[in-house]
């Protein structure tokens, strides 16, 4: 999937960040705490309000760092929801942890990396969840050399994702937590009721979590849903339902910045022009929501149809007719990147897609040139 | 943009020593709270408020010691052109117009209201609005910008962080600056030009008139005159320059009229909600009866006043919702932990409404129901808009309609006291003072007043001895309906008047929906203006159904048209009108229904046309002289061999049987034609059912029926007798088990054996279930060749 907005409010802060330490390599993806350092130490350095214990930023200054603050000159990372943003900070201040649910591409992820690095400086102690993962992975595993020519100890204690947030007193950040076995998933229960890890391996020992833990967690309700979590897993924590933007001007805004952002990282010069952009996001809209702009109901793919999604098509796109088209891009482009996105193991989604095409496409296509171009793409189906 | 004033300064000027400009936001209780304590202070010599000046008569009903808020002033108008009008007027408890007016009675301080009158005021409106119209604030796009940058979602939530939670800490300067400034930002988003179009202009030239009056007549006292209104006039009314405006014109008006009615929580909520006014009335009243206990509140005393609050509410909703999930005190705990955290996040001195919905949608909610969410959110929305009901004072004034109809039920006799629910027997025929009953009981169900509801109707053999037709209602007499009358005043003064105009209301909609235009429906609405004895509509009505008629091709919805028609001829009383209006149109209905019967494919669902038969010939057995029998005999006859569906033409065959169309001969010819013919036995079976459907006695009385059913049922194979089983129950199901008794024992004659033994407890059910099993298993074995081994 392509990366999300990448660049902060100044497109130049981002490259001195990176050039400035030459002893830091060149990453493909770098974390969210390397990639807004400046903006980080920025709010940090106004930031009078009183912080909780382990937190590197007050909770106002972190829901600045996440929704923008004009008069530093941060822009927003985090569109749709201003009380969902809120309601995280506060429950990562409390007893229980975060359990951010939704659909695919909603920004779940984003999130969760943007409130690790603002409130711990570090977003990297990652557990991704897989139907293969175990407590191994999650908490501690061992150096089995050392395990054997020692025996146990600190030294051969290979710690988890989970181990070094406790013993930093930092946010731990768990990818798809719905995907591990519910067997698996239940270690987490003592763990977020006692804050406390016991490592039998090491005699009496158990580790205390420092202030400042948390889990925030990620869950994708196309898969499997929450509904196999037990309930008490489910207690532990606070659920937060992440929609896919329901503004469209925002829709729009928010996918030209991020599609120009990556064209402009991948150094092509090529300007997306406002007509394309709404042609995107309409047919964006009118396949996730099942019903075009104009009422007509049309049945929706089973492909979900995310804001990400659409960046990447409109990504895709731009790339054909930067390469193969002298940089104009129009609305033919548009469509055939989309049937590559829709099309993807259900067959009965390219009988609806012709539907689209034959009938609301086809429609618009009388009157608007954009939609005239995206029409020629039906061959392709 | 330009400097804005300076708002303390102005602020500063509404508070004067001759006249008090209040601003306020209706139903807020800050400002109620700031209003008290400012009444305390300086008590005023004369209170003005804004509201219709013609409300005026009704301040005694409504400092009555029996007016309980939430009510309203109920106000309609109808003008001699036809055109209507009705709008509310609402009280809460926390309505800083509530508590001047009450303060002003308490103290015998002369008091009214000074906005522009009701009479006055133009347009014929299709809604029933508010008085209270606040979306001035709503749309004002500073006030969204102050939203955005305080981080507030609406205007709602944006009041009550800066109003709502500190006021009772604020010191009246500080309180009014505030408002005064919230007031201005928003005027600034309006033109003069905005402000003229949509009568702001006016209504606050007229209450600068009757401010400049009250201070004439209030010259030689020291205390100030208070005026309490909307603080996006206020500062409008203080510095008003334009002359006294020109004496309106009232309207001529065919009647008009106010009256106090209760009203429930939701109600004011809903209300309030299209108006752009404060909504959650359940959780401001809550804290107003805190708040009201002290003058003056520190900060920290507030902060624990909407803690207890929001607990007592996370509380109350986990035991609402406990049948569908239990919330345990920890997460309660965790709630209430949440929403005090949100509300120092979003820097609140306290926790505001928002705050703990917030704190609802984390906590409560486990998972991505949307279903669950919706229900818990509901349930929260419920509680804080609370269930209470206002009271109105019993004997004050009223509406003409009401008048009307109390009049008009004691000349019924029925009695209003309203202490139990009532019974009456009603009967038409006979009493003509029990027909007016009946009519004024059906003219309340049609205007949808709560008052009666009808036992039981004619039967269909009291149609037959019209002497004994009678009605049973029960009736009781409650606030509620007085409520309900007088909201339909907007329909007129008088009973009939007002259920003229409602039912040509109602009927118009339906139209426009589409709905009468079956023959059915049409007889439907023709029978419900006869029941409710509106005379004047006849002729419109029977020219739809006329319309109607012609229009409807299905057969089953004519034959219902026609059993209504009927039904009214018979069971109601015969006048005038409807001796002359009525039997033309039956005669139609019949002809049509009779004739398209006959058509291909016009008669529709076999099911309803066999049941249609069966009603048109009750109408004709009943009522010989209404209708022509022969049109139905000659259906009959052609319907007994033509129609596709052999339901329908075993129903015509016994139909046509019973009225001496066939005689047994021509019967037996057709059983035996289908039942031992090579019609496929679902066909068959089919017939049978059709038959018995029209006239189960053939079952017992016919030998040659028996005969030719034990030949078919011996043709068939046990599969197939198993398959048709269920239908064959079904032919016989009408039967009484004496009439089953009759049956069996003519199925034994035939059979020459003994009288078929009981089956005692097995299931209907069972027995197929059985029979199917049985045959199961005769196959597996015959499939391995074990078949000798079954008894033969």
């Amino acid at each position: 999937m392509a990366c999300l907005i990448r660049n902060g409010g100044n497109a130049t802060t981002t490259e001195t960040d990176q050039t400035m330490d030459p002893t830091k390599k060149r990453v493909l993806r770098a974390p969210a705490e390397d990639v807004y350092a400046g903006q980080l130490a920025q709010i940090a350095a106004s930031d009078r309000d009183a912080r909780p214990a382990g937190w590197r930023l007050s909770p106002r200054a972190v829901r600045r760092f996440v929704l923008g603050d004009t008069t530093l000159g941060i822009a927003r990372k985090f569109y749709g929801d201003d009380a969902l943003v809120d309601r995280c900070i506060v429950t990562l201040m409390s007893h229980r942890g975060l359990l951010l649910v939704g659909e695919p591409g909603t920004a779940k992820s984003m999130l969760s990396e943007l409130l690790a690095a603002a409130i711990s400086g570090d977003s990297t102690c990652t557990i991704q969840g897989t139907s293969g993962s175990n407590e191994d992975q999650i908490k501690y595993g061992w150096n089995y050399a050392l395990l054997l020519a020692e025996g146990p100890s600190e030294r051969a204690l290979v710690p988890g994702p989970m181990h070094r947030a406790m013993q930093r007193g930092a946010m731990c950040r768990f990818e798809e937590l719905t995907r591990v076995q519910p067997e698996i998933a239940d270690c987490l229960i003592s763990l977020l009721s006692d804050k406390a890890m016991q490592i039998p391996e090491l005699g009496e020992s158990t580790l205390f979590a420092a202030p400042g833990f948390n889990v925030i967690a990620t869950a994708n309700i196309r898969d499997r849903g929450v509904n196999e979590m037990s309930s008490a897993l489910k207690r532990r924590f606070n659920f937060e339902t992440v929609k896919p933007i329901a503004d469209r001007q925002l829709e729009m805004r928010l996918i030209r910045e991020q599609t120009q952002a990556l064209l402009d990282e991948a150094a092509i010069d090529l300007q997306l022009n406002s007509d394309v952009v709404e042609l995107l996001v309409t047919a964006f809209a009118d396949l996730r929501n099942g019903v075009s702009a104009e009422g007509i109901a049309i049945e929706k793919p089973t492909a979900v149809m995310s804001s990400a999604e659409a960046v990447a098509v409109g990504y895709a796109a731009a790339l054909d007719a930067y390469y193969f088209a002298d940089g104009d891009l129009h609305g033919g482009h548009v469509g055939r990147q989309l049937i590559g996105t829709v099309l993807k193991d259900e067959p009965t989604d390219g009988a609806k897609l012709k539907h689209y095409f034959d009938v609301i496409v086809k429609a618009r296509a009388q009157t608007q040139a954009p939609w005239r171009q995206m029409l020629a793409a039906r061959a392709e189906l | 943009m330009s400097a804005l004033p300076d708002y303390r300064q102005q602020a500063r000027t509404l508070i004067g020593d001759r006249a008090i400009v209040f601003p306020i936001r209706h139903h807020s209780p800050a400002c109620a709270l700031q209003l008290a304590a400012l009444m305390r202070v300086r008590p005023p010599a004369e209170i003005l408020i804004e509201g219709p000046a013609d409300f005026t008569s009704l301040l005694p009903a409504l400092a009555h010691s029996e007016a309980r808020p939430p009510l309203a002033i109920y106000a309609y108008q109808i003008a001699k052109d036809g055109a209507r009008r009705a709008a509310y007027y609402p009280f809460a408890e926390c309505s800083p117009e509530w508590v001047a007016l009450r303060f002003a009675a308490e103290h015998g301080i002369p008091c009214r209201f000074v906005d522009l009158p009701f009479a006055a005021t133009a347009a014929d409106e299709p809604q029933e609005r508010s008085l209270q119209d606040e979306r001035h604030l709503q749309r004002s796009a500073h006030l969204a910008l102050l939203a955005s940058r305080l981080g507030c979602r609406d205007h709602e939530e944006l009041w009550e962080h800066l109003f709502e939670i500190p006021a009772p800490s604020l010191s009246l300067a500080e309180h009014v600056a505030r408002i005064l400034a919230y007031c201005e930002l928003a005027r600034r988003d309006y033109t003069q030009t905005d402000l003229f179009a949509d009568g702001t202009l006016a209504r606050e030239a007229y209450m600068a008139d009757e401010l400049q009056q009250a201070l004439a007549r209030q010259a030689s006292s020291d205390a100030p005159v208070l005026l309490v209104l909307g603080g996006f006039h206020a500062l409008a009314v203080l510095q008003a320059d334009t002359p006294a405006p020109r004496p309106l014109k009232p309207r001529a008006l065919h009647d008009s009229g106010a009256a106090l009615i209760p009203f429930s929580q939701q109600r004011l909520d809903r209300l309030n909600g299209y108006a752009a006014g404060m909504s959650a009335p359940g959780w401001h009243h809550h804290l107003y009866l805190t708040l009201r206990g002290k003058l003056l509140w520190t900060p920290a005393q507030l902060r624990r006043v909407r803690a207890q609050q929001a607990l007592s509410l996370l509380l109350r909703l986990a035991e609402d919702v406990r049948e569908r999930r239990a919330l345990p005190m920890p997460t309660v705990r965790a709630a209430l932990d949440h929403a005090q955290g949100l509300a120092v996040l979003r820097q609140r001195g306290a926790i505001a409404r928002e705050d703990v919905r917030d704190a609802v949608r984390s906590n409560y909610l486990q998972g991505d129901d949307d279903l669950d969410a919706d229900n818990m959110l509901s349930a929260l929305d419920a509680l804080m808009t609370g269930s209470g009901m206002g009271q109105v004072p019993r004997d004050t004034g009223t509406v003409p309609l009401l008048r009307d109809f109390m009049t008009r039920a004691h000349v019924c006799r029925l009695k209003l006291d309203g202490i139990e629910a009532r019974q009456t027997s009603l009967q038409l025929y006979r009493r003509p003072t029990h027909r007016r009953t009946s009519q004024l009981l059906h003219a309340s169900l049609l205007l949808g007043i709560p008052f009666a509801i009808k036992l039981a109707g004619p039967s269909i053999a009291q149609a037959v001895d019209l002497g004994r037709a009678t009605e049973r209602w029960q009736y009781q007499y409650t606030p509620a309906t007085a409520a309900a009358i007088v909201e339909a005043s907007v329909h007129g003064p008088s009973v009939e008047e007002a259920l003229r105009h409602a039912f040509a209301r109602q009927l118009d909609q339906a139209l426009a929906r589409g709905e009468a235009r079956s023959a059915a429906a049409a007889v439907r609405w023709l029978e419900k203006a006869c029941l409710a004895g509106l005379k004047a509509t006849l002729p419109q009505l029977a020219e739809l159904v006329q319309q109607a008629l012609l229009d409807d091709a299905a057969v089953p919805s004519l034959a219902q048209a026609v059993v209504a028609l009927h039904r009214m001829l018979r069971s109601e009383a015969l006048d005038e009108d409807r001796l002359t209006s009525l039997p033309p149109l039956l005669t139609r209905a019949w002809q049509r229904a009779l004739h398209l019967s006959q058509l291909p494919g016009a008669s529709g669902d076999s099911e309803a046309c066999a049941s249609a038969l069966v009603e048109l010939r009750v109408v004709a057995e009943t009522s010989p002289q209404l209708v022509d029998r022969d049109l139905l005999d000659e259906a009959l006859r052609y319907l007994a061999d033509a129609h596709p569906s052999p339901l329908v033409r075993g129903c015509a065959v016994a139909l046509a049987y019973a009225r001496d169309v066939f005689d047994e001969t021509q019967l037996q010819l057709r059983l035996r034609g289908h039942l031992a013919g090579t019609l496929a036995p679902g066909d068959a079976v089919s017939f049978l059912r059709g038959v018995l459907g029209a006239t189960r006695e053939l079952a017992w009385q016919q030998a040659a029926l028996i005969e030719t059913i034990d030949t078919l049922l011996r043709s068939w194979d046990d599969a197939s007798f198993v398959h048709y089983l269920p239908e064959l129950r079904l032919a016989f199901c009408e039967l009484t088990p004496h009439e089953t008794d009759r049956v069996a024992a003519a199925v034994s004659a035939h059979i020459g054996g003994e009288v078929v033994p009981e089956f005692g407890a097995i299931d209907a059910l069972d027995l197929q279930r059985l029979l199917a099993a049985d045959l199961a298993a005769q196959q597996r074995l015959a499939a391995d060749g074990l078949s000798h081994w079954w008894p033969a």
